[in-house]
């Protein structure tokens, strides 16, 4: 492992007395001869030194415009003015800045200490975000401080300058470019966009490829073959009253998950038994947050999922109002052949709520499903007239027109040997692109590999030419999000290992010597804004976009010309099932792999599953019955000739007959812990089938079994009323059904003071979709660390919020409930009597507090705790737990104490935010303004389920929720009276469907 | 009865012979194989007790919602045995029970280092245990006081006093045998270590006098903390929530095991003792008897509290307390562990209904070793298996020891053993002076 995380290539031996040749290129006198023996700071000490660091950190002070030493950047940035809390010198700031995933924009504000990034929040005006983050978002910040981190530019003979770089292919080309290629992940990038122009100008013959594992562009070609153009759907959730999903995780993952889930939340909160609420059909394979908060919840193979489409299209068509008349005539009668066959009743009567609800309706298709799919959605809306909740823009992803080309193609070029220089900025293809494109072996037939990646990857293993990319929060860039804003990417701190970005990469084959992020950057955008720059350049800088640069509405006709084709080809009535299919889906934790040397996480419970540190193969009980496997069993995959071994993991309403496999797992490049988790499902994959394939056959491994380290490892409620909930119409019929869940009980106890400031938090269950945003929003608040697999699987996982899912009903169509828990700040806390040293105390304002200084470690207080919130340091995680250690350090939130070993702990309510607070008001001599703490999980919460703040504050939200009927406190009875209460789960089934 | 404690007619100089002897007769190869084998076992103790207080309990497997398991498991136990000897000393002497006689020395050393065993596992089981002091209440300059709603500070003072007195009567009992031992000494340097330990005693009727009357006012004294210490032990469990713990009839139920797993070990070390020393005369079937009816008193207590704790948990209504008596022990995680309790307490203890397993020291000598095991699964069923199975389903998890648990477990084994074999070698394990007069008793009762 050392040395494949060192890895440098060797060097030929300093020239002594006679002149001997390094190599037979530097005989021939070719350009690497004249590479400098040793790399620019090879004398350094392979990791950050304190001195270094201190250098670093100069960086912030140029972002305070004061000059100092020589690292830090010399251009100005500003910080984000509209603060969401008040910003005083010396106190922490927050940059805006925007994170891309699959080339689409989320905007963030960055918290830095003292130049030192320490935790993502949501940009609250950026459309991708509004306020909110997801996970991966949560967890970027600790990427930054990977320790595995690639810190040397190398070329084929050893270290490298980037002057090396700059000499062998900044110059003109013979060929025009034609042994030139480019594959670069999917980009929204302006900037890039012009880069790519001027290098199609200057190499007429260079080909562009864009690969992202996670974006296979069928929403783009599902509009080029309905509308004879790609296009880019948008929806407006919070204006439909009925939602379908198609394979389509929109609350859980995606580009503008976090806005649908804010939009999707406002209409599922009934604040009172007579509001209405909009009603959610899921259509998917696998249970995700979305399957999970659907009121009818379909189970399907992902390819029976067109079926379904298709079906209920001609259903619509076939209904009340003739519908039909809104599409072109062949379009229609194309779709009436798909009523054949028996009548779904529940199709029909999806079909007959859809069209109820006409215009304010809505239908989403996932990234999976081919683009019939996303047609047969465009073909729904028509009909409906929907135009209020689904509409199209121009794709915002940078292309390359003629020039561009998948990645088939440019396999097939490698093959040929006709390409010598091939540029690869970041995405890891090598792991990440189908096997069957085997770019491993591919890529050994070009001359020169340029690859810009973030670690030591696979892909990096591959090519002799290879430069550290910057990290985002170390890059100047531009982005754009899924509506098509324009987002601006700036530099929380200089780049700690003189990483480079995609743009500088491209510029470097323009011709440009040293080219600069910062100043290709601001180029580009002065010309872009000309007059404008000097105003709306700074703006932009601080909201961290271009307000007003949502992309308009394309005005778009239905062309049946090739649609009528594509509708044929569809059978019309599902084939009868044959065997298993197996399907792929991005994974919830570490995405396409990018994130797998991420220990938050790697240790992120899985919404759903609760699964850490391994990936799965997910199949419904009843498929594991006639498999004859069970948890943990080893299994056998293959596919086509292709062959893994995986543990499995039974998963409650997975459809029958297929096999979920999330991506991303099973890494074999340098970073040391992406190497020894899950495995690679992505070896199944062809590039023909990429989502989906059936044939998946599945062999037990005889008597082997694999531990998979699981934080939730009962679902069921046992009839206990822990997660209550309900349907509206049964909330209407009884809105006090949680009466006695809640309330004062008769007590000998004094009364809890109620002067002042008394916290309390509210979170309601029917907007918790079990994202797990929270758990690692908590994490980087709170200088939670990571145990690893072994620790979590004897049960010692020390998040402090955590998602309990509980399942009722058939384990094949189960109800799932998600209820985030945390300590509950009782008001008579049962943990509190039980210390024998007062090191769990309540404090005036309402909080259980936990002392550390003070705690030995009795743990009496977790034995008496009944929500079992308490976590507890077994050991001294920051010692022995390699992941907790390196320049992640860096990462730690200075407001809150790094526990020692020995000690208890729990949630704090973030009382590190609301002291600030109280300070704040103090020195401004005011009361607590309401809403004005704010706690990590409630920042980070996409839909807003979870609510702070003071009693005392009444019309806050947090105090309005608390008074709906349907509130209620968990474990009511213990007497304990808890401060947080939870609003029940409240569904909105079809009364047609039962 | 009187006649059964002894058998045949012993003079004094007989008595003092036979029972001191042990103390300069050559050590025994089975002896030093003995002694071998603990202190083996007490070097895996260190090992693990250093691993521990240097790495942290994470070596051992608890979790959370199991955050306490063998060290607490090993402590009740520990302690519950160690009130065996104060019972028999105190409460039967009080009582006037001659049978207590011979055997109540040896049953107060089985206490005194039964509860060193006990006191090491709190100490260890705390997450910082340089800290412990903090349960003490002690002037501290930061003006804390232990918080005195917690069982745990009345259970660390409780546990020390009873060491504390339990030491002190113990020591108080070995003065006139170690006035004996000065005497009759062999060498010069065991005379002045006996002299020393017996603190001047010359057995005149005046040092008679004091030493009765104090040995009955610390006999008065002890007789409470029998009670007191395991009802403050079981109050760890009962004053919390836990469903399986939040009972009120965990203090008589927690004394009444605790005397009865005390009772199993004295028969487990007087049987093997009796053999190896030939003691039959003055440990008798009559003595073995007697045993074996307090086994099974006490155990029926201790069933009958199983019998209550169902009741009541079915009684109560409590969805929680119906899933942990009902399902949670018979049929969750470590189910096992709760049938061999069921097997060991119920089913086994019923053996000695019969007098001849009471008198047979083989048949009681296998039962007591089930009354061991049976009151060790009890103390696993009520910490790990109630916290397995609390509230939140959520968080339901089972537990397994890890090696270093069962090293400290089997270690604590050893440490007993060795200092109760080197009292075996040094200290009069039988207590003379007691037989003597128990022997004189007897003839002026056969003569009147």
């Amino acid at each position: 492992m050392a040395d494949g995380k060192h890895r440098q290539l060797p060097v030929a031996s300093a020239r002594s007395g006679r002149e001997y040749w390094k190599s037979l290129g530097e005989l021939a006198g070719a350009p690497e001869a004249s590479v400098p023996e040793f790399a620019e700071g090879a004398d350094l000490p392979p990791s950050v030194s304190r001195r270094a660091w201190m250098k670093l950190l100069g960086a912030s002070m140029a972002l305070a415009g004061v000059a100092g030493c020589s690292r830090q950047r010399g251009e100005k940035i500003l910080p984000y003015t509209r603060n969401p809390r008040d910003v005083t010198p010396g106190m922490p700031r927050y940059y805006a800045t925007s994170l891309s995933l699959d080339g689409f924009a989320t905007g963030v504000l960055v918290e830095s200490h003292e130049g030192r990034p320490t935790k993502v929040e949501g940009n609250p005006e950026h459309p991708a975000s509004l306020g909110a983050t997801s996970a991966l978002d949560q967890a970027t910040v600790l990427g930054l401080y990977d320790p595995d981190r690639a810190r040397t530019p190398r070329v084929p003979v050893g270290p490298a300058t980037w002057q090396a770089f700059f000499v062998r292919f900044a110059q003109e080309r013979a060929d025009g470019g034609a042994g030139l290629r480019f594959l670069l992940e999917p980009t929204g990038s302006k900037l890039l966009g012009e880069l790519v122009d001027r290098l199609r100008n200057r190499f007429p013959a260079a080909r562009f490829t864009f690969h992202g594992a996670g974006s296979p562009g069928f929403a783009a070609q599902g509009g080029r073959l309905t509308f004879g153009v790609p296009v880019q759907p948008q929806h407006d959730l919070g204006r439909a009253d009925v939602v379908l999903a198609l394979d389509d995780d929109f609350l859980g993952g995606g580009p503008s998950s976090l806005r649908h889930a804010r939009q999707w939340s406002a209409r599922r909160r009934p604040g009172t038994p007579s509001a209405s609420m909009s009603r959610l059909y899921v259509v998917e394979t696998m249970l995700t947050p979305t399957g999970s908060m659907a009121d009818h919840r379909l189970r399907r193979k992902p390819s029976a999922v067109v079926h379904v489409a298709a079906r209920l299209a001609a259903e619509i068509a076939a209904g009340p109002g003739d519908l039909a008349r809104r599409l072109p005539g062949p379009v229609a009668a194309g779709l009436a052949r798909f009523r054949g066959g028996a009548p779904d009743p529940l199709i029909q009567a999806l079909a007959r709520d859809l069209a109820r609800a006409g215009a304010a309706s809505l239908v989403t298709v996932g990234y999976r499903q081919p683009p019939v799919v996303h047609a047969l959605a465009h073909l729904i809306h028509a009909m409906l007239g929907n135009e209020q909740t689904a509409w199209t823009i121009a794709p915002t992803l940078v292309g390359a027109g003629d020039a561009e080309q998948d990645l088939g193609a440019l396999a097939a070029e490698l093959d040929r040997g006709a390409i010598d220089t091939l540029v690869i900025a970041g995405g890891n293809p090598v792991y990440s692109a189908p096997p069957d494109h085997e770019l491993g072996r591919r890529l050994a037939r070009v001359k020169d590999v340029l690859y810009l990646g973030e670690y030591e990857d696979e892909t990096a293993a591959v090519a002799g030419w290879f430069h550290p990319a910057a990290h985002v929060l170390e890059s100047w860039a531009d982005a754009t999000a899924h509506d098509g804003t324009t987002s601006i990417v700036q530099p929380l701190i200089e780049p700690m290992y003189g990483g480079r970005t995609t743009a500088e990469i491209l510029a470097l084959f323009t011709g440009r010597d040293y080219p600069d992020a910062h100043r290709l950057l601001l180029e580009h955008w002065e010309k872009q804004l000309a007059g404008d720059f000097a105003s709306r350049w700074p703006a932009a800088l601080q909201a961290g976009l271009f307000e007003g640069t949502a992309s308009p509405r394309m005005r778009t006709e239905i062309a049946p010309a090739a649609l009528v084709l594509a509708l044929a080809a569809i059978p019309a009535t599902e084939p009868v099932s044959a065997g298993l299919e197996a399907a792929f889906a991005l994974d919830p934790s570490v995405h396409d792999g990018r994130f797998t040397n991420n220990p938050w996480l790697l240790e992120h419970p899985q919404p759903i599953t609760h699964l850490t540190w391994d990936n799965a193969v997910h199949l419904s009980p009843t498929t594991a019955g006639r498999l004859g496997v069970a948890d943990e069993d080893v299994v056998h995959l293959e596919l086509g000739g292709r062959r893994v071994r995986a543990p499995v993991l039974l998963v409650p309403g997975h459809a029958d007959d297929a096999v979920t496999l999330h991506l991303g797992w099973g890494r074999r490049g340098s970073e040391s812990l992406a190497r020894d988790v899950g495995f690679d499902a992505n070896a199944l994959r062809t590039a023909r089938a990429p989502w989906f394939a059936p044939g998946l056959s599945i062999i037990k491994a005889a008597g082997e079994r694999y531990p998979l380290a699981r934080t939730q490892l009962h679902s069921s409620v046992e009839g206990r009323p822990i997660a209550l909930s309900t349907t509206l119409a049964k909330y209407r019929q009884d809105p006090d059904f949680t009466a006695e869940h809640r309330g004062d009980l008769p007590t000998m106890l004094p009364p809890v003071p109620t002067a002042g400031n008394q916290w309390a938090m509210t979170i309601d269950m029917s907007i918790c979709t079990g994202c797990s945003a929270c758990v690692v929003a908590c994490q980087a608040e709170n200088n939670i660390l990571v145990v690893g697999k072994p620790q979590v699987l004897t049960g010692r996982e020390m998040h402090w919020i955590r998602i309990d899912s509980y399942f009722q009903g058939d384990p094949e169509e189960p109800r799932v409930v998600h209820q985030p828990m945390l300590c509950q700040h009782c008001e008579r806390a049962p943990c509190e009597y039980v210390c024998p040293v007062n090191a769990t105390v309540h404090s005036p304002d309402g909080l259980n507090e936990m002392v550390y200084n003070r705690c030995v470690g009795t743990r009496f207080c977790s034995n008496n705790c009944p929500y079992k919130v308490r976590r507890f340091n077994w050991f001294d995680w920051n010692a022995r737990q390699p992941a907790n250690q390196g320049q992640v350090e860096l990462q730690r939130n200075p407001d809150v104490t790094v526990r020692q070993r020995g000690v208890m702990e729990k949630c704090t309510y973030c009382v590190q935010r609301i002291r600030e607070v109280e300070i704040h008001a103090r020195v401004e001599d005011r009361a607590i303004r309401p809403g004005e703490v704010v706690t990590a999980c409630q920042q980070a919460c996409p839909t807003g389920a979870i609510q702070f703040g003071s009693l005392h504050h009444a019309g806050t939200a947090m105090v309005r929720r608390r008074e709906e009927p349907r509130s209620f406190q968990v474990l009511h009875e213990l007497g304990t009276s808890p401060r947080t209460m939870y609003l029940a789960r409240i569904d909105n089934p079809n009364p047609e469907i039962e | 009865m009187d006649r059964d404690v002894i058998l045949g007619h012993p003079t004094d100089a007989e008595l003092s012979t036979q029972l001191l002897s042990p103390v300069w007769t050559p050590r025994t190869v089975r002896w030093w194989g003995g002694l071998a084998v603990a202190s083996l076992f007490f070097a895996v103790m260190i090992v693990a007790v250093t691993a521990t207080v240097f790495t942290g309990i994470g070596l051992w497997g608890n979790n959370i919602p199991v955050a306490w398991a063998f060290a607490i498991i090993n402590f009740v136990w520990w302690i519950g045995i160690g009130h065996a000897g104060t019972f028999i000393s105190a409460i039967l002497l009080l009582l006037e029970q001659k049978w207590r006689t011979s055997i109540n020395r040896f049953a107060e050393g089985m206490t005194l280092f039964a509860v060193v065993q006990a006191g090491m596992y709190p100490l260890l089981h705390l997450g910082r245990p340089w800290f412990f002091y903090w349960l003490v209440p002690y002037p501290a300059t930061m003006r804390t006081w232990p918080q005195f709603r917690s069982a745990l500070p009345w259970d660390a003072a409780a546990v020390f006093t009873y060491f504390s007195v339990s030491l002190l009567f113990w020591y108080l009992g070995l003065i006139v045998d170690f006035a004996s031992l000065r005497d009759r000494a062999p060498s010069r340097a065991q005379r002045v270590v006996y002299g020393i330990l017996s603190l001047g005693f010359r057995g005149s009727a005046q040092h008679h006098r004091h030493y009765r009357l104090l040995y009955g006012l610390l006999a008065g004294l002890a007789t409470p903390l029998v009670l007191s210490v395991h009802s403050i032990v079981s109050s760890d469990f009962a004053m919390a929530l836990t469903p399986g713990w939040h009972s009120t009839i965990f203090p008589p139920f927690f004394v009444a095991g605790a005397i009865y797993s005390g009772f199993g070990l004295v028969v487990t070390l007087l049987v093997p003792a009796r053999r190896f020393h030939r003691l039959h005369n003055v440990i008798t079937e009559k003595h073995l008897d007697a045993l074996g009816k307090m086994l099974l008193a006490t155990g029926w207590i201790v069933l009958y509290a199983y019998i209550i704790e169902d009741f009541v948990a079915w009684y109560s209504g409590s969805p929680y307390e119906r899933y942990q008596f009902f399902v949670g022990r018979p049929f969750g995680p470590n189910a096992a562990v709760f049938w061999l309790n069921q097997l060991c307490n119920v089913v086994i203890l019923q053996a000695l209904w019969w007098k001849r397993v009471r008198q047979s020291p083989v048949l009681l000598w296998i039962v007591s070793i089930f009354v061991n095991i049976g009151m060790w699964t009890e103390r696993f069923v009520i910490v790990v298996q109630s916290l397995q199975r609390e509230y939140l389903p959520s968080q339901w998890h089972g537990y397994s020891p890890t090696y270093v648990d069962w090293s400290l477990f089997a270690g604590t084994g050893g440490f007993f053993l060795l200092l109760f074999l080197l009292f075996l070698r040094f200290f009069p394990f039988i207590p003379v002076a007691e037989v003597k007069e128990l022997n004189h008793e007897r003839a002026r009762a056969e003569e009147g």
